[in-house]
């Protein structure tokens, strides 16, 4: 306790040193916390609306979706989706439970044809999902409007743009049924929505399930979307509706969410990245910084080194007394980077700055912050233990010294 | 029984046999002692006399078990502390020596009393215990009104004074005082070594101390002259206590 004591008054010896110690730990450590506070904004936003509006928590496929190759369309499909759909849902957690159909084909305004990439889907459910995370979802309100109408489209921008068509105008999809026959519908555009991606809108239709249904002719579905209350909750209902099919011996494969979020993972990868450099320039700052106080303070403080070791201090008490000089250097240092990060934090997300787009992205982004109490906790007691780190070797030359040396007795 | 006779029946404290010691300053060597004997007997009021560089303070730290002798011996309770490394005679100077030196050397950032405690801190001594006998060090040396003050707000003599208090308040084997007047004015000087001498008389404490100062070395009950790192002679002015 008194070596604690010895460091912490200690720090008040000179000032201004110990000021702009604290000063570089504080800036620099606030900025290493702002970072992973962004990038866990992003990391749990992305993850949030990747899962509301693609993936949904779980994913329920043929048994072997993954293991070959269709020959012919949704011949790996889901069967009896009602009954599976029922089961599902009366398993607790589980909100919302939609089908869907991933097709191909083309969409034509009569004078030009586009490949597209299709997807069928239950408009009001889809809505729905995304509201969980209060996005919108203007495009399944559009065609969820439309009631049980089947002759309906939603096209990407892009696809729009290309075949000059708007809402309320006519075009012609066409695929192959999963006999293998050329079919083709009708239907009026109902909405033109603006994805992620505009190298994606320029492909992109959505059309009901039914519609999707009555053009491949079919009562499958391509895939089942579990949507929870909880992320948090996703391995435990994971577990439930996998008894759930080992109990009906469904020949189905179940996924969680991120297994299908190739792009959060991307992301997420990318910005630990980024976190994890800035995190080692940022610790060597710190450890070079302590470092140079206690090797000042040990150049200084050289008599008085031998003045305790003379009185019967041994050299593990004396290093003791300056490596928690140190330490609460580091954990004063991180406990006002902590907040300043909470308050730049604050500021910040008051003042609702958007970022521009990335490359291949259609929006800008939010600077918004998420900070975890979690990782500010191993931040600050990482930079306490590297304080400690950077101490010891000025330390150690103290408490090596001779005594008769360090008191000035030659 | 004459003085000598008591010190000759008296075990030794401590005690240098035939110490020399040479100190390797860059290109050229000083030989601060050579073959020194003394002993430190319980009581003693012994003063190191002689000029700057006639190995005092040598002497001294040899005694205060920091510095050890190119040859000889240095004996502790009877023991010779040579082969042991410096580390490991931590705990023979935390109990039983203490040190006055001629810089105070308190630590600046511990108030007057923290700075009396620190060594009972380093024996583990209870805290009640603790605070009793640093109240009772800090009586006997006329500080008990500076216990919450710093060292930088006290004059000279409180420093020095303070330093005495932090060397008895262990109630050591002997007390070790590198020329404890130096830095203090005459005045202030004799009022220290007043009061060394009253523990020395009251409480029997022992005193080994290094001074060139004329005044202060009549006051020795033994002097020992030293001269370019030898004894040169041994007076017994005030005989023992």
């Amino acid at each position: 306790m008194t070596f604690l004591k010895l460091g912490f008054r200690s720090l008040f010896r000179q000032k201004r040193r110990t000021a702009v110690s604290l000063l570089v730990l504080t800036i620099g450590i606030g900025s290493l916390l702002l970072t992973d506070s962004h990038s866990r904004y992003i990391e749990w936003g992305l993850r949030e609306s990747t899962i509301h509006s693609e993936t949904g928590h779980l994913q329920v496929f043929h048994r072997d979706y993954f293991l070959r190759e269709e020959t012919r369309v949704l011949e790996l499909g889901l069967e009896n989706v009602e009954a599976l759909r029922a089961d599902i849902l009366r398993l607790p957690d589980v909100s919302l439970v939609q089908a869907r159909i991933e097709f191909m084909g083309l969409v034509s305004n009569g004078e030009k044809s586009v490949a597209c990439l299709g997807q069928g889907v239950e408009p009001d459910l889809e809505r729905r999902m995304r509201g969980l995370f209060r996005m919108e979802g203007a495009t399944y309100a559009a065609l969820a409007a439309r009631g049980d109408d089947p002759h309906i489209i939603a096209l990407g921008e892009g696809l729009a743009k290309s075949l000059g068509a708007g809402i309320g105008d006519s075009v012609t999809l066409m695929s192959t049924t999963t006999e293998g026959a050329l079919n083709a519908m009708d239907l009026t555009v109902a909405a033109v929505f603006r994805g992620a991606a505009s190298d994606y809108d320029k492909r992109a239709v959505i059309v009901p399930l039914r519609t999707a249904r009555l053009l491949l002719d079919t009562d499958k579905a391509g895939s089942l979307i579990i949507t929870l209350d909880q992320t948090e909750k996703t391995d435990r209902v994971f577990a439930a509706v996998q008894r759930l099919i080992e109990e009906k011996n469904s020949p189905i494969v179940l996924k969680k969410w991120h297994e299908q979020a190739a792009y959060y993972r991307q992301v997420q990868r990318f910005y630990k990245q980024i976190t994890g450099v800035l995190t080692i320039v940022l610790f060597l700052i710190v450890f070079f910084s302590t470092s140079n106080t206690i090797l000042m303070a040990v150049v200084e403080r050289t008599p008085e080194i031998g003045t305790i070791l003379a009185l019967g201090t041994n050299r593990r008490q004396a290093l003791a007394a300056f490596l928690s000089e140190g330490v609460w250097i580091g954990l004063i240092g991180g406990l006002l980077s902590a907040a300043f990060a909470f308050l730049a934090t604050r500021g910040l997300n008051a003042l609702a700055i958007t970022l521009p787009p990335p490359p291949g992205l259609a929006d800008g982004y939010p600077l918004s912050f998420r900070m975890s109490w979690e990782s500010t906790v191993i931040i600050v007691l990482g930079t306490a233990a590297a304080a400690a780190l950077a101490s010891i070797l000025p330390t150690l030359r103290a408490t090596r010294m001779k005594i008769v040396e360090a008191l000035g007795h030659i | 029984m004459n003085t000598e006779a008591v010190r000759e029946a008296a075990v030794p404290i401590a005690a240098l046999v035939g110490v020399s010691k040479e100190y390797d300053m860059g290109k050229i060597k000083v030989r601060a002692l050579r073959g020194v004997d003394l002993t430190v007997i319980p009581g003693e009021f012994l003063v190191l006399a002689g000029p700057s560089g006639s190995g005092k303070t040598t002497i001294l730290n040899l005694l205060g078990l920091i510095d050890k002798p190119d040859s000889g011996g240095v004996f502790f309770n009877g023991e010779d502390t040579v082969p042991f490394v410096l580390n490991a005679l931590a705990p023979a100077r935390r109990d039983s020596i203490g040190y006055i030196f001629q810089t105070f050397n308190l630590i600046p950032v511990l108030s007057v009393f923290e700075n009396v405690e620190y060594p009972l801190i380093l024996q583990r001594v209870p805290a009640g215990e603790r605070r009793r006998r640093v109240d009772a060090a800090l009586e006997k040396v006329g500080l008990g009104g500076r216990r919450k003050h710093r060292p930088s707000e006290l004059s000279g003599g409180e420093r020095q004074r303070t330093s005495i208090a932090r060397a008895i308040v262990k109630e050591p084997a002997f007390i070790l005082a590198d020329e404890p007047t130096a830095n203090l004015d005459s005045e202030t000087g004799a009022a220290v070594l007043d009061l060394m001498r009253r523990l020395n008389a009251d409480e029997g404490t022992t005193f080994v101390f290094s001074s060139h100062d004329p005044r202060i070395i009549s006051l020795g009950r033994r002097v020992v002259h030293l001269r370019d790192g030898a004894v040169e002679r041994v007076e017994e002015p005030g005989g023992r206590a």
